[in-house]
């Protein structure tokens, strides 16, 4: 009690600064209101602009052209990058000010525009309206005049809702006796006793006007009881119906030219311009008959010209994706334009129907391959170059000679882009938690011990390594980087770790490429270049790659160069295998060239080449083993592999390759051991140029174009729905994908998580929502960054309990939140957990891992720690 | 949650002055502030150890929360007041990212007050100023709610030690 009488008293004591009066404030804001992206793009949702008009705004303005290029070309910009990029701009608080004053002239405009129209509209749909009654009226008229009153019943209407006035009219039912009824109206041809005569008016004058097509097509169907008709009702035109059904065809037909012919003299009154609008309520009754029967021109032509019509021809697709974009940072509820919304539907419709062609397409090849009609056939092995190679001298001289006649050149619009590595940053290694921020010129290690979920003894040293990031292997962590055109592995041990002091340091030659763990060493992969018109024979590394060991340089021997059907480069891949001990480390050069990929997994390593030779394809894949000794192993095929296709897939080696066919080149899916011993497998795949693929378990995934993703089980050989790069695999059936769901107009509504089984079949799933500050919520700006680094996307498996971490960012309306969101799968239950957040994380870093001690969450310079079951927050340090 | 020390004012002419201040009137929102202006500067400057450094925090909360005003809708002051906390709240955390440390001076609570670490300082002027329990404390300041009793009870052994 007195420590908070004496806070109280003091916070009660701060006296208020004259700058922080309500005056003075308001002085401030009205002289500081500067306007920033953030306002101008909050202000312009206002505005209900379209992408065009967004782009167009910006493209009158003084925004740079680097800036304007990335916003066009991306329709897909998350928020904060949009922001971020109009922030970097050259755009100032007048440039805001103006393209706001346009945006609102533009909606002014449209907003007189939209009121005209609607009036205008009204205006004629009241007209069509009593012109569509007059003639029918007339219609009525005509038709009665042809046929004999006497037959037709004076009430025989039945009211939709019975009401008691019109009761009385039932009593005509004894004069039509259900079955004598049959011989007399049988005898007067021309005698419509049907009900969908009379009811033709009926239907006009009454609200009930659906009836009439209904009563008019299924007569028999029209008759049966509703629930609005009075008891005694059905019986009374069932019998007639039911008698007289060949006579009701023809009077039906009659009545309907008479409909027709009003239906065009409305048609005619009105002009053209009534086909352009929109059908309404006072459409109906033209749209209704025409259900099953023969249909009025002018009235199916309707429909297509709303579309047609649209004045935003000139918009191009890309500025229609940035006007969803748009929408999607609008308020919910706000449409940025209705005229946007009809051009997508025939677009959304054709790609549906696309999609269900496709999905055709590969049931039908699926069935077709099942059954033997399309084979699968093994690839062709040629033999390989003939190069006397025997030492370094041989090597040099050889691969001189070659380069003379060998090209690495691809086909066109072939890249021998890959995706690069990922690098951990963040580590939870044995008690210890490390970060490394990498700068310019320097790397910053941070860590703190961890026990028991407890961080203490901070401590931070750094390093020259640029592009660091951290491993850790038995007892030892490893800090990777480069530095004077080295890959760089500093290994350091528990106890030097605090202090920055490495234990053991290889170098090797060329940049870093990939990398992989296991409970002994670490695998590093690099790749140098060396200009063979520079190199000497007497210095093999001036054409292969070497390492240093503490200080030591050391060349790769020349057993240790693997062998190779065509060496024509200086370019090689170098791996080494070391353990952070005075051990030498193992190494392998394997030769490579521009076009050549590296992919690396437990099991190997395997390396492509694609070169031309006498103008034709050569492709050579090469592994290293991964066993006691680094095993080489090689194999050449004709052809040329699409080098971002390279994959490793368990103990296989995947890869997408153009092959010869007899009369030309074919696309094939190239699946071998990744030992070569057997031959491998080639399945024929479309043309079209391949550019990526991914693997998750046994799934390879790989992707033509831009955006057609396919996926083959690699153990079963057969299709299966692709997984993509943002699912993780938890077991052998529960894999975990996270991913922001939008509706059908792109608004986002949270982050999906989904558990599927491995063929993709959801299991379960759940909805994350932000959590906003205020009463609104802010899922327009949710996003999760598992989109795009799936390891940031946090699965552990305990016994049958799967945890799971799901990475969500959004924009509360104040700042920026980071949070994990804790998920349980159990039982084929996904339970929720609590969340950890943290706000303003403006890099956006955040990981986490989840160990059978606890979870590790790291955000930026910060360092959670929680227990598992209950996200209980144990410890929070900033590094 | 019911902030104490928030000028009342009837829920109708709150949301007639909040619809004001949304389309850019800054003489209305210059009252919205004066509704809550003693809480906010005692809770930052509690927060934090010179004058300067309050008076940025409160400019660049009215700044900002002015800028998203639009985003955001009261129908009453006190989820305002709530909110212009939270602003705050996370314009502090920053500035004592930033903040140099000065000599300790002034009062007893004072000095006492700037040993503290700087968020559990917020915590308390939050809990002080706003006289609320440690849970509605730490939404307003965007801790979690265990996080933010081991600040207190950490922040209340220390300050126990130094001036009780």
């Amino acid at each position: 009690m007195e420590l908070e009488k004496l806070l109280s008293d003091y916070a009660a004591s701060i006296i208020i600064a004259d700058e922080a009066m309500p005056s003075a404030v308001k002085k401030y804001m009205d002289e500081n209101s500067e306007m920033s992206a953030g306002l101008f793009l909050k202000r312009l949702k206002e505005l209900r602009i379209t992408g065009s008009e967004f782009l167009e705004l910006l493209g009158n303005s003084k925004i740079g052209n680097t800036e304007f290029r990335r916003i066009q070309s991306n329709p897909h910009m998350r928020f904060e990058e949009l922001l971020d990029t109009l922030d970097n701009s050259n755009l100032e608080n007048d440039d805001y000010q103006m393209m706001l004053a346009v945006a609102a002239k533009h909606y002014k405009i449209k907003e007189e525009q939209r009121k005209a129209k609607e009036l205008k509209a009204k205006a004629e749909s009241d007209r069509a309206k009593q012109l569509l009654e007059r003639a029918m009226q007339d219609a009525d008229k005509k038709l009665s005049e042809e046929l004999p009153t006497a037959a037709v019943p004076k009430a025989p209407a039945p009211p939709a809702v019975p009401t008691p006035p019109e009761a009385p009219a039932i009593p005509e039912k004894p004069a039509l006796p259900p079955a004598p009824s049959v011989p007399a109206v049988s005898a007067e041809p021309t005698v419509p006793v049907s009900p969908s005569v009379p009811a033709v008016p009926v239907e006009v004058e009454k609200p009930a006007k659906k009836e009439l097509p209904a009563d008019i097509e299924k007569p028999l169907e029209a008759a049966k009881p509703t629930e609005t008709e009075t008891p005694s009702q059905p019986e009374f035109p069932a019998a007639s119906v039911d008698d007289t059904a060949a006579k009701d065809e023809e009077s039906r037909k009659r009545a309907e030219l008479y409909l027709e012919k009003a239906l065009r003299e409305v048609e005619k009154e009105l002009g053209t311009e009534r086909e352009k609008q929109p059908s309404d309520d006072t459409a109906e009754p033209e749209k209704k008959p025409s259900g099953g029967q023969p249909e009025p021109a002018n009235v199916q032509i309707k429909t297509p010209v709303e579309y047609e019509d649209d004045d935003d021809d000139s918009v191009e697709p890309d500025a229609k994706s940035i006007g969803s974009f748009l929408e999607e940072i609008c308020e919910p509820g706000t449409k940025a334009d209705d005229k946007e919304q009809r051009v997508k539907r025939p677009f959304l419709r054709v790609t549906l129907a696309l999609a269900a062609v496709l999905l055709c397409v590969g049931v039908s090849y699926k069935l077709l391959r099942n059954y033997g009609i399309i084979p699968t056939y093994t690839y062709q092995v040629t033999d390989r170059e003939t190069q006397n190679i025997k030492d370094y001298a041989s090597l040099l001289s050889e691969s001189a000679r070659l380069a003379q006649t060998v090209s690495d050149k691809l086909p066109d619009g072939i890249t021998a882009e890959r995706t690069a590595a990922y690098k951990p940053i963040r580590l939870v290694g044995d008690g210890f938690v490390l970060t490394v921020d990498s700068g310019d010129d320097k790397s910053i290690v941070k860590g703190a011990k961890l026990e028991n979920g407890y961080l203490s003894d901070a401590f931070s040293f750094e390093s020259e390594l640029t592009d660091a990031f951290l491993l850790s292997v038995k007892d030892k962590f490893a800090l990777v980087g480069k530095s004077d055109g080295f890959t760089v592995i500093r290994y350091y041990s528990s106890e030097s770790i605090s202090k920055g002091e490495k234990v053991c340091e290889i170098k090797q030659t060329g940049e870093y490429i990939a990398h992989y763990t296991d409970s002994k060493y670490i695998y590093m992969v690099s790749k140098t270049s060396n200009d063979l018109s520079k190199a000497d024979a007497n210095r093999p590394n001036t054409f292969l790659p070497y390492y240093e060991q503490n200080g030591k340089t050391l060349k790769v021997q020349f057993e240790n160069v693997a062998p190779s059907a065509c060496i024509f480069t200086g370019d090689y891949y170098l791996l080494t295998r070391s353990d952070g001990t005075i051990s030498v480390p193992e190494v392998k050069a394997v030769s490579a060239c521009a076009n050549s990929n590296a992919e690396i997994n437990d099991k190997g390593l395997c390396v492509s080449k694609t070169y031309n030779i006498n103008g034709g394809y050569r492709t050579e894949l090469t592994s290293v083993l991964f066993g006691s000794s680094l095993e080489v192993k090689s194999t050449v095929f004709d052809g040329y592999a699409y080098p971002s296709t390279l994959k490793l897939c368990g103990g296989n080696v995947c890869c997408i390759a153009s092959v010869p066919n007899g009369a030309g080149y074919e696309n094939a899916l190239l699946i071998s051991e990744i030992s070569f011993e057997n031959r491998g497998s080639s399945t024929p795949l479309d043309d079209g140029i391949y550019t990526g693929s991914s693997v998750c378990g046994n799934v390879y995934s790989f992707m033509k174009g831009s955006d057609h993703i396919f996926a083959m089980d690699i153990d079963s050989g057969a299709e299966t729905p692709p997984i993509g790069t943002t699912t993780v695999k938890a077991d052998e059936n529960v894999y975990v994908r996270a991913y922001v769901e939008a509706d059908q107009n792109g608004r986002r509504s949270g982050i999906r998580l989904m558990i599927t089984d491995k063929n993709g079949t959801e299991l379960a799933s759940e909805l994350i929502a932000a959590s906003g500050t205020a009463q609104e919520g802010w899922n327009d700006y949710i996003s999760t960054p598992a989109q795009e680094n799936v390891l940031s996307l946090a699965v552990y498996r305990e016994e049958e309990t799967v945890y799971i971490g799901v990475p969500v960012t959004y924009f509360d309306g104040i700042s920026t939140v980071s949070e994990y969101a804790f998920f349980t799968y159990e039982d084929k239950q996904l339970a929720a957990l609590r969340k950890l957040s943290v706000y303003s994380v403006r890099d956006g870093y955040m990981n986490c891992r989840i160990t059978e001690d606890g979870i590790v969450t790291f955000w930026s310079d910060r360092v959670i720690t929680a227990d598992k079951k209950n996200i209980k927050v144990i410890s929070d340090i900033a590094l | 949650m019911h902030l104490k020390g928030v000028t009342n004012m009837t829920d109708t002419d709150f949301s007639a002055l909040f619809q004001k201040a949304s389309s850019g009137d800054t003489d209305a929102y210059a009252k919205l502030y004066g509704l809550v202006y003693r809480s906010l500067y005692r809770i930052a400057r509690f927060s934090v150890k010179s004058d300067a450094t309050a008076v940025d925090i409160i400019r660049e909360t009215v700044t900002d929360s002015f800028s998203a005003a639009h985003t955001v809708t009261f129908k009453s002051a006190q989820p305002y007041a709530q909110w212009m906390i939270r602003i705050l709240c996370t314009k502090i955390k920053l500035a004592n990212k930033t903040e140099s440390d000065s000599a300790a001076s002034g009062s007893s609570v004072r000095r006492a007050l700037d040993i503290l670490k700087p968020d559990e300082r917020m915590l308390l002027a939050v809990m002080t100023v706003c006289k609320c329990p440690c849970d509605a404390a730490a939404k307003l300041c965007g801790y979690e709610k265990e996080q933010a009793q081991k600040m207190y009870l950490s922040a209340k052994k220390t300050l126990d030690t130094i001036i009780v």
